[in-house]
């Protein structure tokens, strides 16, 4: 009775990883979802808010405020392809 | 700039009811002895961990030696000899087994420096990007 | 029942070389159908691995002892809500919990870096799944937990009596969850740089994955220090037992990672340092798994020594021997970074940081080994023990918690020499003071008080930041204080919630600095009903009582605790609380489970173990006093806190 459990499992599985090979149609809905790269924006922002916050502490100064601002848009334009 | 100061102060103060005293008699030294001796047939835990019949009975030694007046290098190596130097918890400090210490002091020094260096190798020394 | 635990077993095994496979060719026949079905079939061998630990939890809890392994450890008497974690009792659980682990996290993982970093995901999943093959190979062919008995009985031999702690429910699960997770950051560096797609688009989930394995195996470890204090009746709570080692390491460099990793995401430098850290801690992981079932040290935790060391010592070696190749062959990508920009800048204080925090592991392993290593050598066996510890490891810890003091302060790219004498100046004044307050009053132990001065040194530092930061919104943005404050922590969580955390390590420290150098304890033997006089506290015993129940004989012994309310002598004291020790005794183990009274304050311990009864009216009790032991576990909470806030998402946009 196990065993046939077992077996039945087993099928399921195979069924599902037929799927992709054999279904075209689901082939291609998962090659399209790809291409939509979600870009590096939330990250970049994260951080940017975390500088500005330093700045409202007083814990940075104005001059140094700028340059890392610069840097890390600059870091994070060459990641967004 | 008080307030910090007043606050630290009360966060010191915690430290002023330590004012217990530590025992230097035969007691003290008794559970300085038991930290320092492993029970030969437990895994890994000394006398005074352990609670089987044997570290009962090493600690009860200990004391007997303590009475006698026999100090307390003299009572270790009183165990070393009957048990082998793995009795100790620490491993000699001579010999061979003294590479145990003298590896991490020679190491990591020569290794802090290396990473000194590497820091001025590969410091900007102007900006440049 | 038990066949069909094993043959998920062996299905999800199955899934899992299918993946390896199928990923393989799809990468290099560039079939996609066969690259997702492959990746399909990584996220089966979860659904697929929970049944067999359901099935196995089920055969505990209906007591099905035809299974060796429920045979092993559990029994009708157990408590019910024990056999529902008896599972991570023994060696063939815990391999089936940490499985299905692993499989949870491969899942999560590649459904995420799925959208992030498509192009590296099948070499990801390489990796991942030739991890899991390995934990499902092992118990396939040589560690099953579903093998059956070979005799017929009517009952189990039960489950260690030192196990029946609510501990059982949390430590061993963490612990082994943090330690098999690291696979997870290591799989995804390791598969990025063979895919040739190195990018920092991975970054920030290997960063929030790391954070999490980090609270799991920190809080994990806490909670076994807790455990040990509370079950094992020697006040202890830390031995530097091999076993205990073996977590800590990964941890230690887990720290030192998430450290660099804020450089790298910051300021994207040490992308090749992190790598390296990645696969340390990876590889310290498996020497874990390897140390807790080879048998080649002793320890009070280790399942059986056994073949299996062979094989987990042989796959530890192969997790070094195979990344290396890879990051030889790769590592050019890496190398176009910016450069430190002066020695007095946050960067360089996390390279301290992590020399400091790798230093420590070094020591801690070189001590876990040096037996072997003069076995090696023919010399005589030797123990490395606590003393060893704390006489090295000691120091690099107090370095470390200066540190703390110094790097929050230091700013990004280049310091001054001027404001950072400026920062630290009023820290540094309080850190005297308090150090002269201590030579004072605690003059015998200079160590201490120098430990406690960097403790103060360090706390002074985070309030000084706290106080400058709201002050300044307070100024700026006519916020109210409270306000102000949230709006502060609340604007760099990262930096703030590192502070949380830090503060909790300042209570650890408090601690352990209390703990080690001014414990005092002392064996002595009670009378029934006659005061013993330990420092300001008497001792009162009040009665000793026998229980016998089914599978163990109690003694139980029961205190009246009275204190001094002044310094002055005895005449003034007044009754504070009872306590109740017990000592029970398991003849089918062989074993003395022994649970102490404990009275806690936020000063100190009071902790009362009765180690031999010695008549109905004499008993022989080991006593201590740990001072500032209960800051180690509210120190836990703070810990996790700090974490967590640190790992909030924001959902505010620029």
């Amino acid at each position: 009775m196990y065993i046939f459990i077992g077996t039945i499992i087993g099928i399921i599985c195979l069924l599902i990883l037929a799927i992709p090979i054999f279904n075209k149609k689901i082939l291609e809905k998962e090659i399209e979802q790809q291409i939509f790269l979600s870009k590096n924006k939330s990250t970049r922002n994260n951080i940017l808010n975390e500088v500005r916050s330093d700045y409202e502490a007083g814990y940075i100064s104005d001059e140094k405020f700028n340059e890392l601002n610069l840097e890390i848009n600059e870091e994070y334009e060459n990641d967004d392809s | 700039m008080s307030h910090l100061k007043i606050t630290s102060l009360s966060f010191m103060m915690f430290f002023t009811i330590f004012c217990n005293n530590q025992l230097n008699d035969n007691e003290s030294r008794a559970q300085y002895l038991f930290d320092n001796l492993m029970c030969p047939v437990c895994d890994g835990q000394t006398i005074s961990e352990s609670q089987s019949q044997l570290s009962k009975n090493m600690r009860d030694i200990v004391r007997i030696k303590l009475d006698e007046g026999l100090t307390n290098e003299e009572i270790l190596q009183y165990f070393q000899s009957k048990y082998g130097t793995s009795i100790l918890s620490n491993p000699p400090k001579s010999g061979f087994y003294f590479t145990v210490w003298l590896v991490p002091i020679i190491v990591l020094p020569i290794i802090f420096l290396g990473l000194l260096f590497l820091i001025k190798t590969f410091t900007n020394t102007q900006k440049d990007y | 029942m038990a066949l069909l635990g094993t043959l998920c077993i062996t299905i999800s095994f199955i899934l899992s070389l299918y993946s390896i496979l199928g990923s393989l060719i799809s990468i290099n026949l560039k079939t996609e159908g066969l690259k997702i079905s492959a990746r399909w079939s990584s996220y089966l061998t979860f659904p697929v691995i929970s049944i067999g630990i359901f099935l196995l939890v089920y055969s505990f809890v209906t007591h099905d002892f035809s299974i060796k392994y429920v045979y092993n450890h559990s029994n009708l008497l157990m408590e019910p809500i024990y056999t529902w974690v008896a599972i991570y009792a023994g060696n063939e659980g815990s391999l089936l919990y940490i499985s299905t682990v692993i499989s949870l996290g491969s899942l999560l993982s590649i459904k995420s870096l799925q959208k992030k970093i498509p192009e590296s995901v099948p070499h990801i999943t390489i990796i991942m799944m030739g991890i899991l093959s390995f934990f499902l190979g092992v118990m396939l062919f040589l560690a099953d937990p579903f093998s059956l008995l070979e005799f017929q009985v009517q009952d189990g031999r039960g489950i260690n009596p030192l196990l029946k702690h609510p501990g059982m429910f949390t430590h061993p699960p963490l612990l082994m969850a943090g330690l098999a997770t690291i696979s997870i950051p290591f799989a995804i560096t390791t598969g990025m740089l063979i895919s040739g797609n190195y990018t920092d688009k991975g970054t920030e989930f290997i960063r929030v994955t790391t954070l999490i394995i980090w609270l799991m195996l920190g809080i994990g470890l806490l909670l076994g220090s807790w455990w040990a204090y509370t079950i094992l009746g020697w006040g202890g709570y830390w031995a530097w037992d091999p076993i205990e080692n073996v977590g800590l390491m990964p941890w230690l460099v887990l720290t030192a990672l998430i450290h660099s990793l804020i450089v790298q995401r910051r300021r994207g430098m040490f992308r090749l340092w992190n790598l390296v850290l990645i696969n340390i801690a990876f590889v310290l992981s498996q020497f874990g798994m390897f140390i807790n079932r080879g048998g080649p040290v002793v320890s009070v935790h280790s399942f059986a020594a056994s073949t299996l060391g062979y094989i987990f010592l042989t796959f530890m070696i192969l997790s070094i021997i195979f990344p290396l190749i890879i990051f030889l062959w790769k590592y050019s990508e890496l190398l176009n970074s910016r450069k430190i920009d002066s020695f007095l800048s946050k960067e360089s204080s996390f390279l301290i940081n992590n020399f400091l925090l790798l230093a420590i592991t070094f020591v801690t392993l070189w001590g876990l080994v040096f037996p072997l290593f003069s076995e090696l050598f023919g010399k005589e066996p030797v123990t490395v023990g606590t003393p060893y510890y704390n006489s090295v490891n000691g120091p690099l810890l107090l370095i470390l918690i200066l540190l703390m003091s110094i790097g929050p302060i230091l700013p990004w790219k280049e310091g001054s020499t001027k404001s950072f004498i400026r920062s630290i100046k009023f820290p540094f004044a309080t850190s005297v003071f308090c150090m002269i307050i201590c030579l004072v009053f605690l003059s015998n132990n200079f160590l201490a008080v120098l430990a406690f001065s960097s403790v103060s040194l360090v706390f002074a530092t985070i309030l000084q930041e706290w106080i400058i930061g709201t002050r300044n919104r307070i100024k700026h943005f006519k916020e109210n204080i409270i306000i102000a404050f949230i709006k502060l922590l609340n604007g760099n969580r990262t930096k703030h919630g590192g502070y949380i955390v830090h503060l909790s390590i300042l209570m650890l420290a408090m601690g352990i600095i209390g703990t080690n150098f001014y414990q005092i304890k002392a064996d002595h033997v009670l009378l029934k009903n006659k005061l013993f006089n330990f420092q300001n506290y008497q001792i009162e015993l009040t009665s000793i009582e026998t229980k016998n129940f089914a599978d163990r004989i109690e003694r139980v012994a029961k205190f009246n605790i009275y204190k001094n309310q002044s310094s002055e002598q005895t005449n003034n004291s007044k009754k504070i609380t009872e306590l109740e020790g017990s000592n029970a005794l398991y003849p089918s183990f062989n074993m003395a489970s022994v649970r102490a009274g404990i009275h806690s304050t936020i000063i100190e311990d009071l902790y009362i173990v009765p180690s031999e009864f010695l008549g109905d009216d004499k008993l022989l009790i080991r006593i201590s006093i740990n001072p500032f032991i209960s800051w180690l576990w509210f120190a836990g909470p703070i810990f996790f806190l700090g974490a967590i806030f640190t790992l909030w998402p924001r959902t505010e946009k620029h």
